[in-house]
């Protein structure tokens, strides 16, 4: 009996596995084929995946949008689109790190997402390699082309001649410095690293937990978006025109030493919090007037009239001055809209398209710095002027910003080398950059060989 | 008692037998076979099609010197806090084998850590030991430490033990205390009577009786402590220096971050390989203590 | 034995620093997350609040769905843990009565799949509920949670079973009743503390779980409580308020039920289980 049994529980396993392995495979090309066959039969989309009308179409919209105010307005966004049109919108937000992931993995699905609303991703050159993003182009014709946008630099990345993403922001790293501090202190503007540095270091005083600056230096976003921004101040390139690494070749090399150790010199004004700052660290420094600079988004003024109102007028936007004093510069950034390839492209279409006429100026007033826009008439209206955080901070956080936007050197990761291509993306999801600050800063090892070790690990991600 | 299964128990036996082992196979075997296949090919995404590369992703893992070090950050981490959960579960279990007043209420409350969601964990040790607001912070504030980083390069493992500890050890409390109420109180009557002391009675017989229960411990709990992946990654994401980087949190970042799929899971596929000596071991060392039969 | 007056002040001393490293966290989180957004940074210190503010706890239930967040941890975790234990009951029960060929090996492989890596398991399931579509369901998720409940109830199921004299079911069986008669009326009611643990485990785990849900769950209307709350925490806003509101309102009713059951879970961990 001990026999039969036994043989009946390895056919049962056999049996379950096989089962199992044959259904996921079958699936497995059956999606391959939608995906080359323009996901001609896969299933509309349903939202919470309890089923749903398949006749009906939803657009599932995956929303980096998580600070309060922004996602309630994109909300009701969806559901005024609802109500003019019967198409149902459903917002899923999410944190920006996982977003590729979950428009990745659910990518001709059942659960597919049909538009992103995402930061700069620096994966978007991913998503088209693989066909997940489409094209835009015929969109922002309708919107009126591309001379809306505010500048050039904001339809990046352009690939293959067609634009994949619609911008709705311009997120440049934006310095914010105490102005109040500065008077005291009886200090103008910093206009170069020396004085800058002077500066930084006129604020310090550690007794009192008071500190220059903070700049986040754990591996993350905040690292690769703000940080990197002493390399454009000194005219760094990690990437030449034909995407060769640079990075550590003659002047450019010696000049990353100098931004190295300039910002080696910084972190002598940062609190020991800037070992593991991320986004809310900067915040909570500056609000709490520990620091008297950092970086941030214009969210950072947007938010203090909730969270520091006291800060009101005691600050104002600037640039990272470059190293020699030939103005300032900054790192690229903006947010973006891609539409997803599926069953549903077109009726997606037709909700940004909408979006961008009707519902535009409804988003952007949930944060209004932060969402700077990127239509240039919008920033120019006076709907937009008239909005309270705008009018509040006109002269300490729009009118520089936007002098940056025209004037700075600016850079990021993202716009390395020539046109975007995965080799951008590998650097960024692989923070290679904000490891070499850890080990220059944390690790205390030399700048010179941590750049050669950096250079040469960049090549071998690439090859 | 066990028997053979007569010819009328098989569908008892089948009934009982077939659903669970369907459910097993498809969570757990399936999936674990999968992973060994994933460890085969190269692939950045869940859809479209892998390309096998054959063991060549172990060969690459084996060259990469940053998996030495995060093996051995798993193992410190590991290590350190069974060591730590050990010494203090048995502490608190020879506590709670105690009588004394409000003793049951205690029982309670030191498990309640153990029942704390990781992410609840790491919100309430990170809001405690944040430099400028945090109720440690303070404490150390009366004995002239300022801007303490508990975070820092050099501490951050020895924090994420130290909460790994606060959060793990009430499980490994209830097992000693478990072992403690099978030693029979007339040994240490009679060992009271024969002049021994507490440190004595202590050494010659809670030690020697729990140290199966020791021995299990270590071997499970290490095990379970190297595959932890949440309470690392949500306290220190691996950092600063990649100081915590341990072994899951490697293969999420190369498997989720980078979209390494193969690569990562021939990490975690090695991950289990080298556990699985460990449990081979225990399982020796169980059988052994069973006599071979178990009862 | 004869306890000194010492020894005894030593344990009461010893008793309290346990307690307040046990309690003392969570005390604190709750009061702090209590003082508004007026006294947060400026009495973040104050062992004792002078100011007791329900602001964070409005601002997280007007911004975030946390009371979908708790519904949907609570549908997962009752079912993962029903499923698990009826269904470990059953295999263990098996195993603990029977001997077959590969009956020991299933023991073992039970113990070794409640050790695996939990990556070794999520990223192929994951992969494999892309393929299927069910991705992004609560439903792979209770199944997610089943794989690491299962082989630990099994596990403990099968020691407690066989706490229990077969010559109970003998006698039974004797007087004419089924297998399955004698199984439900006479060895379930009697290993019920062993079942109780087994579900407390199987709810805790679920409850409990990151991991899984944060790679699985992608809608808001899916999340669970600490996928909720791990999206607030990564949102790169300033929400400390928020954080430690929501982590309150896990910590609290958690406290409250536990105080009931963890004498059952206690016991049951501490009865013959570990032992096996």
């Amino acid at each position: 009996m001990k026999k039969g049994l036994a043989i009946v529980l390895a056919m049962f396993l056999i049996l379950s596995i096989a089962a199992c392995s044959g259904k996921s495979n079958d699936e497995q090309s059956q999606n391959t084929q939608n995906n080359q066959a323009g996901n001609d039969t896969t299933p509309a989309p349903s939202g919470s995946g309890n089923g749903g009308d398949k006749k009906q179409v939803t657009l599932r919209i995956a929303s980096a949008e998580t600070a309060a105010d922004p996602k309630k307005a994109m909300e009701e966004i969806a559901q005024e689109y609802e109500q003019q049109t019967g198409v149902k919108v459903v917002v899923e937000t999410m944190n920006l790190d996982d977003m590729y992931l979950k428009v990745q993995s659910t990518f001709g699905t059942s659960a597919q997402y049909d538009v992103m609303f995402s930061g700069y991703l620096g994966l978007l050159t991913t998503l088209k390699e693989k066909g997940i993003v489409a094209p835009v182009d015929d969109v922002i014709e309708k919107l009126g082309g591309k001379d809306i946008f505010y500048s050039p630099t904001t339809l990046q990345p352009i690939l293959d001649g067609k634009s994949y993403r619609i911008p709705y922001d311009l997120n440049y790293a934006l310095g914010y410095i105490r102005t109040d501090w500065l008077q005291e202190k009886g200090l103008s503007m910093p206009t170069n690293w020396d004085e800058f540095l002077n500066v930084m270091k006129a604020f310090t005083d550690k007794k009192n937990n008071k500190y220059g600056l903070i700049l986040p230096l754990k591996i993350g976003g905040a690292n690769n978006w703000i940080t990197t921004s002493v390399f454009w101040a000194n005219d760094v390139e990690i990437f030449d025109d034909q995407m060769n690494v640079i990075l550590d070749q003659g002047d450019n090399k010696q000049r990353a030493i100098e931004s190295l150790n300039f910002l080696k010199e910084l972190n002598q004004y940062m609190p020991v919090e800037a070992e593991n700052a991320d986004f809310p660290e900067l915040l909570a420094a500056f609000y709490g007037g520990q620091v008297g600079f950092t970086f941030y988004s214009g969210r950072l003024a947007d938010a203090s009239v909730q969270s520091a109102p006291d800060l009101a007028g005691k600050f104002q936007v600037m640039g990272l001055p470059r190293k020699d004093g030939n103005g300032y510069a900054t790192t690229y950034g903006d947010d973006g809209v891609n539409i997803i390839n599926g069953p549903n492209v077109e009726e997606a279409k037709k909700f940004v398209e909408w979006f961008f006429k009707e519902k535009y100026l409804k988003l952007v007033a949930a944060a209004p710095n932060a969402f700077f826009p990127s239509i240039s008439s919008v920033y120019e209206s006076e709907e937009y002027k008239s909005l309270p955080t705008v009018k509040q901070f006109w002269n300490d956080v729009a009118v520089p910003q936007q002098k940056i936007i025209q004037e700075a050197k600016v850079n990021a990761i993202s716009l390395a080398g020539s046109e975007p291509t995965e080799k951008q993306s590998v650097v960024e999801s692989s923070f290679i950059i904000p490891k070499m600050f850890q080990r220059v800063l944390i690790g205390n090892e030399d700048p010179s060989k941590v750049i050669d070790a950096t250079a040469n690990e960049i090549r071998n991600m690439i090859k | 008692m066990q028997h053979k299964i007569k010819r009328r128990d098989v569908p008892f036996v089948l009934v009982n037998l077939v659903p669970g082992l369907i459910l097993f196979a498809v969570t757990v075997i399936f999936p674990a076979v999968m992973a060994l296949r994933y460890s085969l090919y190269e692939s950045d995404t869940f859809i479209g099609k892998p390309k096998f590369v054959g063991l060549h992703n172990f060969a690459e893992l084996f060259q990469d010197k940053h998996f030495w070090s995060d093996l051995s950050k798993t193992l410190i981490y590991a290590g350190g806090s069974v060591v730590f959960q050990v010494v203090l579960g048995i502490a608190i279990a020879l506590l709670l084998n105690q009588r004394f007043a409000g003793r049951s209420f205690l029982r309670g409350a030191t498990v309640l850590p153990y029942i704390v969601p990781s992410i609840v964990v790491t919100i309430t040790w990170q809001w405690m030991l944040n430099t400028n607001y945090g109720v440690i912070s303070k404490f150390l504030g009366y004995f002239g430490v300022y801007q303490f980083n508990f975070f820092s390069v050099d501490m951050s493992m020895i924090t994420v033990v130290l909460v790994s500890v606060w959060s793990f050890t009430p499980f490994v409390t209830l097992v000693f205390l478990a072992g403690l109420q099978t030693v029979p109180e007339d040994m240490y009557e009679s060992a009271a009577l024969d002049g021994a002391g507490k440190w004595t009675q202590f050494r010659t017989i809670t030690i020697p009786m729990l140290s199966p229960i020791i021995a299990n411990i270590v071997l499970l709990r290490g095990i379970w402590m190297f595959n932890k992946f949440d309470l690392v990654w949500l306290m220190t994401g691996g950092g600063p220096l990649e100081r915590t980087e341990t072994l899951p949190v490697t293969t999420y970042i190369y498997t989720f971050s980078q979209y390494k799929i193969g690569y990562g899971v021939s990490i975690a596929v090695v991950s289990f390989l080298i556990m699985l000596i460990f449990m081979l071991i225990y399982l020796r060392l169980m059988n052994r203590a069973n006599g071979g039969t178990r009862t | 034995m004869k306890r000194t007056l010492t020894s005894k002040i030593l344990t009461y001393v010893f008793a309290a620093v346990v307690m307040i490293c046990s309690v003392f966290p969570i005390y604190w989180v709750v009061v702090s997350s209590l003082r508004g957004a007026k006294y947060f940074f400026a009495d973040s210190q104050v062992l004792i609040p002078n100011h007791i503010s329900f602001e964070y706890y409005q601002n997280l239930l007007r911004f975030t769905n946390y009371l979908t967040y708790y519904k949907n941890s609570l549908i997962v975790a009752v079912i993962a843990t029903a499923v698990s234990t009826l269904v470990s009951s059953q295999i263990a029960y098996v195993t603990s009565r029977f001997v077959f060929f590969g009956s020991r090996w299933l023991m073992n492989v039970m113990l070794i799949a409640y050790m695996l890596p939990a990556m070794l398991i999520a990223i192929p399931l994951i992969g494999i509920y892309i393929k299927l579509g069910i991705d992004n369901t609560l439903f792979a998720l209770i199944i997610s949670h089943i794989s690491i409940t299962l082989p630990f109830g099994v596990w403990m199921l099968d020691s407690f079973y066989r706490t229990i004299p077969v010559e109970l079911e003998e006698s039974s069986m004797v007087e004419g009743a089924s297998r399955f008669q004698t199984m439900f009326k006479v060895v379930i009611p009697l290993i019920i503390p062993g079942l109780i643990t087994v579900e407390i485990f199987s709810f805790i785990v679920s409850w409990t779980d990151y991991t899984y849900g944060f790679m699985i769950i992608s809608s808001e209307n899916l999340k669970t409580v600490p996928v909720g709350l791990a999206t607030i925490r990564g949102a790169g806003d300033l929400r400390w308020g928020e954080l430690l509101a929501g982590a309150s309102l896990i910590l609290v009713p958690m406290t409250v039920v536990f105080s009931f059951v963890s004498k059952y879970f206690i016991g049951g961990l501490t009865s013959g289980a570990v032992k096996g």
